[in-house]
């Protein structure tokens, strides 16, 4: 039985019910609504000779532990021969998806489901769907790992992609992490930590020294202090200036090692980003993700910069003023504490209001953000549709709005917290009633200096306190950033490289699909059963409409991805057991992306090449059709291109792009409508020096513009993940299939502006239509 | 000689009781439709899509064959005969399905997560959103969506008309 979904105990009375075994069902998957959309356990069950969808609810009987079990209700039930069930689609709506199959040359509605099992019911249907010649689907492992769910505790992943439980998260785990990362800075941690130590203590005594000393000792006559007034003086600022040179050394010593632990998890991350593969990056925006990787590792920094000390000295602070409170006199700092947690409790509240105001604050200040670059971006339509004023309201609103909820931060700021530390002073007075009344009887030992020590001490837990209470919140943000980091850190690549890769030596650039198969999304094939191939050393075209899979075959060949069935070989070995580089040294790409980097035009060309002699980089913008523009530039191949530089044109962006493929000199060669963006005339002259360059090499020429493939030595046309077509294009043309038809349409094109097709269409074929 | 409008140059073919027949199904809808110059054609199972599902949901409808491409446009359902109307206001309601928050019980955030229990028309349910700002998309002065990992969507179809906790469970969002 595969099941797709865990069958639980409580189907299999309702299986017997209509006489079924577990071991007579082949595919088994529960969602979770009726056909009518109402919330219901509902099982496909598939067996060898019919289709059984049962629907009903489950409950629960018993108490957790040995008499507890589910019971499931069963309310509805039907059944479909499987003889004569046909093709099964799944329809997505907003919230919901729905399976259907033909059954008897009909249409029919088999099950309902929420998106949260779709994965499911998809799976189902790749392995209950009927096949046309009667094979079974081959089972892939991946699809039964039921890893949506934390071991620990048993709740749903809340990203299937992302194996987290933010219940389970152990959070010390990932901070002892961190500190591998400052396992050389030992001793300068420990410095860090006896400083912050050494200032909270020396914090703590100066109140005592200012106040019980001063008065009880220094200003009292028969004392040893007595009239030692310098002294006692100079003990005071001797504790502030020791305590201010202390706090200023350990912050140097720790803005140094927090720069540097940062900068090497940076790198770490940096670096483990370079070796994954693109699944990880389609996943994630890419954009996103370095911006995030940034202000996460700025979170951390700043954690650890001034966060983790505040928090050290504050926890030192609190408690050794407890701890002397507690000696001085018990029963009033019993009285102080009695506020504490109502205190705290208040804080608290404030804090979580705040945090909801900033995050309003930024949402209100992102999004005048985001349409102000908009309008100043989309400035000539602005200006065309004479839309100023439009715009300018939209700012004016947005912009009020962002004040308005600014003013609250300010407000809030400065209102709640104070009135909040009212609350501290209602200790005080508690203080100065319960303690004035000692000081007078005498009782407990109180003296007038040892009361201003007290009042001293309550006053210095009241901004640590407050600290204490927003640590949490920094706390919880640090420890998100760090989990993002070493989730990233930890990732593995979906393409990995064969252990022991096989050499080829001389690559000859025969290029062979073989029934490939691939989804980026599980149960969505892009790609669905293709095979061609070509011959070392011939040239071939990929056509096909926009979304039909065509730039995917090129990312497959590359290995950006790997295939899920099928193979791709290339001089009869299969991609995946090449090494990367012996692969992408020999197989270059020109993908319609094209991506420059910030740098002069030569280092652009040079990428992948660094050593090139400057002959070859005009050589290979020559063929490129790049040399012509480049030398009207005032600074040749040195023009420094990229953000704020100079920028090219689409169409001079492509040519330095496919220089740079040139200069690598591969055995095979990609071109992903590398053209598209040229004009006609550039487009043939590059066409007609890579039919040159093609001599001896393999070139895969991907394109919708069909004057672009008019040299090559076959064609293929996709259409919708499969091969429709295949052969040259003579053979094509008398075909008279989808090839044909795009022939006709772009060639009646030309004609319509009085071009009878020029010389280097085949204008003879189209006598034989 | 007269201006041409911009609505005579393309032509929008829309669903009359006259051109269409709308039959009911087991759970889908079949269409038999006659285009203007064309021949009538019946097709076993059709799918409707809304053009501005947020404004004006019962308005300019497209009827759409089961690759996607639009068959033709229903120009507003209460045009339609009661018979045909109510076919496609069935079938709307099932393609539209979403679950229509009545009362918010709790929303934990939680590591970039937030954990939420609703009370929704079909009953109570629990969901997790990812990075709930981006998640949470108003769609008038009065109303939004959030977008649970799954990708299902609930409504909450009135700000006024829920109570205050719930109110302030999502403040932060609006």
């Amino acid at each position: 039985m595969l099941e797709v979904t865990k069958m639980g105990s409580e189907v299999l009375p309702a299986l017997a019910d209509h006489g079924l075994r577990a071991e007579d069902v082949t595919v088994f998957a529960a969602t979770d609504l009726a056909a009518d959309l109402t919330p219901a356990e509902t099982y496909l069950i598939m067996t060898e000779k019919k289709l059984f969808v049962m629907s009903g609810h489950v409950r629960s009987e018993g108490k957790p532990g040995r008499s507890y079990k589910k019971i499931f209700t069963e309310s509805s039930c039907r059944e479909y021969d499987a003889g004569k069930l046909g093709k099964m689609k799944i329809e997505e709506y907003v919230s919901t998806a729905r399976l259907f199959a033909e059954y008897d040359g009909e249409d029919v509605l088999v099950a309902a489901m929420t998106k949260t099992a779709l994965r499911d019911a998809r799976l189902f249907v790749k392995y209950a769907e009927p096949k046309e010649d009667g094979e079974k689907e081959e089972i892939n492992e991946d699809d039964f790992r039921d890893d949506r769910f934390c071991p620990k505790c048993g709740r749903r992943y809340p990203d299937p992609d992302r194996k987290i439980c933010p219940h389970c998260m152990d959070k010390m785990k990932l901070y002892r992490r961190l500190l591998v990362f400052a396992k050389d800075y030992r001793l300068q941690m420990a410095a860090v930590l006896g400083g912050l130590v050494l200032v909270a203590a020396m914090g703590v005594a100066a109140p005592y020294v200012s106040t019980e000393f001063f008065y009880d000792r220094v200003l009292s006559p028969g004392d040893a202090w007595y009239g030692r007034i310098v002294a006692a003086v100079l003990l005071v600022l001797l504790l502030r200036i020791g305590s201010i040179v202390v706090n200023s050394v350990s912050n140097v010593i720790s803005a140094r090692i927090t720069a540097k632990v940062t900068y090497k998890l940076k790198k770490t991350i940096f670096s483990a980003i370079e070796r994954l593969s693109m699944p990880f990056f389609s996943a994630r925006q890419t954009g996103g993700l370095m911006n995030q990787i940034n202000n996460d590792s700025n979170e951390i920094y700043w954690f650890f910069m001034d966060g983790a000390p505040m928090m050290i000295r504050n926890v030192v602070e609190i408690a050794a003023a407890l701890v002397i409170m507690f000696i001085m006199n018990v029963p009033l700092a019993l009285c102080t504490l009695v506020v504490l947690p109502l205190f705290g409790f208040v804080i608290r509240l404030l804090f979580k209001r705040m945090n909801s105001l900033h995050a309003r604050t930024y949402r209100s200040s992102r999004a005048l953000n985001s349409s102000l670059s908009d309008a100043l971006t989309g400035f000539r339509v602005v200006k065309a549709f004479s839309r100023e004023r439009e715009e300018t309201e939209r700012f004016d609103k947005q912009s009020r709005r962002l004040a308005s909820d600014s003013r609250s931060v300010t407000v809030f700021n400065n209102t709640a917290f104070p009135l909040a530390t009212v609350i501290m002073y209602f200790s005080q007075i508690i203080v100065w009633a319960v303690g004035g009344w000692m000081a007078v009887t005498g009782a407990y030992g109180m003296t007038y200096g040892r009361l201003l020590a007290f009042i001293a001490y309550s006053n210095l837990m009241n901004e640590p306190m407050f600290m204490l209470v927003d640590m949490t919140y920094w706390f919880s943000a640090c420890t998100n950033a760090t989990q993002r980091l070493f989730e990233i850190a930890d990732a593995e690549p979906d393409v990995r490289e064969s252990p022991e890769p096989r050499t080829l030596g001389e690559m000859k650039g025969e290029v062979v699909f073989r029934d490939v198969e691939f989804s980026y999304e599980k149960g969505r094939k892009v790609i669905d059963g293709v095979s061609f191939g070509v011959g070392a050393g011939r040239s071939l075209g990929i056509v096909g409409k926009s979304g039909a899979g065509k730039s995917t075959l090129a990312n497959l060949l590359m290995r950006l991805y790997d295939v899920d069935g099928g193979e791709i070989t290339i001089d009869g070995v299969n991609v995946k057991e090449l090494s990367f580089d012996e692969l992408r040294r020999n197989v270059g790409i020109v993908s319609q992306e094209t991506y420059l980097f910030v740098g002069t035009i030569a280092d652009n060309i040079r990428y992948a090449v660094p050593d090139a002699s400057d002959e070859d980089v005009i050589a290979a913008a020559k063929t490129a059709g790049a040399h012509d523009f480049i030398v009207k530039l005032l600074d040749g191949y040195d023009t420094k291109i990229g953000f704020g530089q100079k920028e090219l044109s689409g169409g001079e962006r492509q040519r330095v792009s496919i220089a740079r493929a040139i200069l690598l000199d591969p055995k095979i060669l990609i071109l992903d409508e590398a053209t598209a963006a040229m004009d006609t005339a550039t487009e043939r002259m590059i066409g007609d020096a890579i039919a040159k360059l093609s001599r001896g090499r393999t070139v895969i020429m991907i394109a919708h513009r069909l004057s672009t493939l008019r040299d090559v030595d076959s064609l293929v046309v996709i259409d919708r993940g499969k091969v429709a077509e295949a052969g040259t294009h003579d053979e094509l043309i008398r075909k008279k299939g989808i090839y044909f038809d795009l022939y006709r349409l772009q060639l009646e094109a030309l004609k319509n502006i009085g071009i009878e097709g020029d010389e280097g269409w085949k204008i003879h074929d189209s006598k034989t239509w | 000689m007269e201006d041409t409008r911009l609505k005579d140059v393309v032509k929008i073919e829309y669903v009359t009781d006259e051109n269409s027949v709308f039959t009911e199904h087991d759970g889908y809808i079949g269409f038999t439709f006659r285009p203007e110059n064309g021949e009538e054609k019946t097709y076993p199972r059709v799918g409707l899509g809304r053009n501005f599902p947020d404004r004006s949901p019962e308005e300019f409808v497209s009827v759409l064959d089961p690759d996607g491409a639009e068959i033709a446009m229903i120009r507003s359902v209460g045009e339609l005969g009661g018979e045909a109307a109510r076919i496609v206001r069935e079938e709307l309601k099932r393609r539209y399905f979403v679950f229509t928050v009545r009362k918010i019980t709790s929303v934990n955030q939680r590591f970039g997560y937030s954990y939420w229990k609703v009370r929704t028309d079909e009953g109570d349910r629990e969901f997790t959103v990812r990075d709930t700002f981006s998640n949470f998309r108003k769609t008038g002065s009065d109303r939004a969506y959030v977008t649970d990992v799954d990708g299902n969507r609930y409504v909450i179809p009135s700000f006024s008309s829920l109570d205050r906790s719930s109110m302030k469970k999502i403040e932060l969002f609006i």
